[in-house]
């Protein structure tokens, strides 16, 4: 399927690019919130996101096939 | 208990919120500019659609509310109105899902379009679009960050429930109040949160 996007390189290198802003904020933000600061419930989603976000999506779907849907 | 203000004073303490995090941590609002432009360049630029080819037709406009969305999203959070920056983030995971819903379907965009037009369709939205419900198979497995960050949301911003007060409580020598405003401490990592997750929210756009 052809993209829809023009410029699909030009864009994709800008977010590429985009990745080298992100790592500054990252040290920035890493000075204002030493590891000791934060709280374990942030520390742990930040040392392992992924197996955070698996394991809520994985809580997500069991929810929704025990019926329970959503929790608003 | 909480500090009466007037609307003038809410709207100049805003921007001093936004201007203080500006100076403050430029490199994470650089960041924030940076995620900003790419948004722009895929909302205002970027997508050329087939004509006639509902799908690809609407697109650009939904595009346009992943853009604004995340504009929304960030300044308010930088304010330090994260309940807003929450919820902006929600409606731009919406419009991520259904950008990836309505992909290649005429029958879908139709039907996105015309959701409010009978009781019919707006059932049939609400079958076919709901999330998270329908966004759990396989097909919608690069959308499933984005479903917990949703999940997330509804609970800690976008409906009047007490955990949306949760982030705005004050210890007032012992007594509960409330605050209009964020904490100061705690606007720098709502917006590293913002930022860590974008990559979820444009990757999808990109794979349209």
């Amino acid at each position: 399927m052809k993209p829809l996007l023009r410029e699909y390189d030009h864009l994709k290198s800008q977010f590429d690019s985009s990745q080298e802003t992100l790592r500054k904020a990252k040290i920035e933000l890493d000075k204002y919130y030493p590891h000791e600061k934060l709280t374990p419930e942030i520390r742990e989603v930040i040392q392992a996101p992924n197996s955070y976000l698996d394991q809520k999506f994985e809580d997500l779907k069991k929810r929704y096939s025990d019926g329970k849907g959503s929790t608003t | 208990m909480y500090q009466s203000f007037t609307l003038s004073d809410f709207a100049e303490k805003s921007r001093a919120n936004f201007d203080r995090f500006r100076t403050s941590f430029p490199d994470t609002f650089l960041a924030g500019e940076s995620q900003n432009r790419l948004f722009n360049l895929l909302a205002e630029h970027l997508v050329i659609p087939k004509a006639g080819e509902l799908w690809q037709e609407e697109i650009p406009a939904m595009l346009f509310g992943c853009s604004s969305s995340w504009a929304h999203s960030f300044t308010a959070t930088a304010t330090g109105l994260d309940e807003h920056g929450t919820t902006s983030i929600r409606r731009l995971i919406e419009f991520t899902c259904y950008i990836a819903k309505i992909t290649r379907s005429k029958e879908k965009a139709k039907l996105w379009l015309n959701r409010r037009e009978s009781k019919e369709d707006r059932l049939r939205f609400a079958s076919q679009f709901a999330i998270r419900k329908s966004f759990l198979s396989e097909k919608y497995l690069h959308l499933r960050n984005l479903l917990v960050y949703y999940d997330h949301a509804s609970d800690f911003a976008t409906h009047a429930n007490l955990t949306m007060l949760a982030s705005k409580t004050l210890d007032l020598n012992g007594a509960l109040g409330f605050s209009v405003f964020d904490d100061p401490e705690d606007v720098p990592v709502s917006v590293g949160e913002r930022l860590r997750s974008h990559h979820g929210y444009l990757s999808p756009c990109f794979s349209t």
